[in-house]
């Protein structure tokens, strides 16, 4: 760190990010004062180690690296999500219902808290940053194949969730 | 392409759309087209992914929130100032305080000087000013004078530091002037140079202006050599007992 270069970067950083960065804490951690926590950590942290950002078209995907670390970090030490089982979710209704109803926030995040964070991020980053099955085993450092393979039953839990109709049809299988 | 091979596609189109291969991409609209619960399905799961990433957007961000970080950062950065000065402070105070203690060792270990040692000093440099002179250079380095053969130390015309071969070791110069010859002593430890390998047994090599060396050693330590350069006839020439070489 040093000298005003740094505080124009960073604020830069802030200026670009923050309301992303902020989004991904709250789906991370399920909270409004958690995600802030977290977001004033990440930058925080990306300014201590902003001279290792050598492309600033990375700069994006390097603090949400950042922030999820942070996040890990604090959650080993904080197991307060009450998380499921994904073994009994289903596949791919055989009968969809013709109409999705509309998700509210509150209760997609309900069902983001059910979730292992290991199957949580890959959903959060799927749609909430429209990231390729590429990006998101490069931000979680997995194999894409894991990657697909999580996020297929994630995605699972969710329709289980929030399509009542499906949820019941899959339980009662 | 049969339902369940279509069904897995469509699990990993990815909402970018661009995670299939064209051809499989190709393959899948293929059957979608032709297969209605196949193409419910999807339809389903295109909607759903909609709708969910609709409500993952739906984050209301707080209006002060990037002030705040802001302001959180700048504190950080003032706060790495801070210890960064803290650090040099601190770094700047053990300098002076260890300059200040090699001063203070300095000045506390400082030989005192009483007038009695003064006087008794100047007494002997008085009494015997050649042996004084010759005492004071060597022994700095814990050196005396004791070679094999005694030097007439009224020939001493000179004492001091000289360069020898790269290295600054004491040096005594005689002059015999009667007989229009120098001699220059050297005095050396083993440390300074591996001396015991010169031929001790006054051989020389031919010389420009006739100059000759002797290697004489000390009475007293083996470590302690003298390595005599000088013209003349011999080095009878500046020993007190002159009938020995």
């Amino acid at each position: 760190m040093g000298g005003t270069a740094s505080g124009q970067g960073i604020a830069s950083l802030v200026e670009r990010h923050y309301e992303s960065l902020y989004r991904y804490a709250y789906r991370l951690s399920g909270g409004a004062a958690d995600a802030e926590d977290l977001t004033q950590e990440a930058f925080c942290k990306a300014q201590a180690q902003l001279s290792q950002l050598r492309d600033q078209d990375r700069a994006k995907p390097w603090l949400f690296a950042i922030l999820r670390n942070a996040y890990l970090h604090r959650a080993r030490s904080d197991r307060a999500h009450k998380q499921v089982s994904l073994d009994a979710v289903g596949d791919l209704p055989d009968d969809p219902p013709p109409d999705v109803p509309e998700i509210g926030s509150d209760q997609l995040q309900r069902a983001l808290n059910e979730l292992p964070e290991g199957f949580r991020t890959p959903v959060i980053l799927f749609y909430f940053e429209d990231m390729s099955y590429r990006d998101i085993a490069e931000q979680m450092e997995l194999p894409i194949g894991t990657v697909m393979s999580r996020l297929a039953r994630a995605k699972a839990h969710l329709r289980d969730r929030l399509v009542p109709s499906v949820g019941e049809v899959t339980r009662g299988l | 392409m049969d339902c369940n091979t279509a069904r897995m596609l469509s699990t990993f189109f990815g909402r970018q759309g661009a995670e299939l291969a064209p051809e499989d991409a190709a393959a899948l609209d293929a059957h979608l087209t032709g297969c209605s619960k196949c193409g419910d399905m999807v339809k389903f799961e295109r909607a759903f992914d909609d709708r969910v990433a609709k409500a993952m957007l739906a984050v209301p961000v707080p209006t002060s929130l990037k002030g705040r970080l802001l302001d959180s950062v700048s504190a950080q950065r003032g706060s790495w100032y801070r210890q960064k000065f803290y650090a040099l402070a601190a770094l700047a105070a053990g300098i002076i305080a260890v300059v200040g203690g090699v001063v203070a060792w300095q000045v506390g270990t400082a030989p005192d000087l009483t007038l009695s040692e003064i006087v008794a000093d100047e007494d002997n440099k008085a009494r015997d000013p050649t042996t004084a002179e010759i005492a004071n250079l060597l022994g700095r380095r814990g050196i005396e004078f004791n070679p094999e053969r005694r030097f007439d130390l009224n020939q001493l015309a000179g004492a001091g530091l000289r360069d020898f071969h790269g290295r600054e070791v004491p040096c005594l110069i005689f002059v015999n002037a009667s007989k229009n010859a120098q001699a220059k002593v050297y005095v050396v430890r083993d440390r300074d140079f591996n001396w015991k390998n010169l031929p001790q047994d006054g051989s020389s090599v031919p010389s420009v202006y006739g100059f000759q060396v002797a290697v004489l050693r000390d009475t007293r330590r083996s470590d302690v050599g003298y390595i005599v350069v000088f013209t003349g006839a011999g080095l009878e020439l500046f020993l007190e007992d002159r009938s020995q070489i």
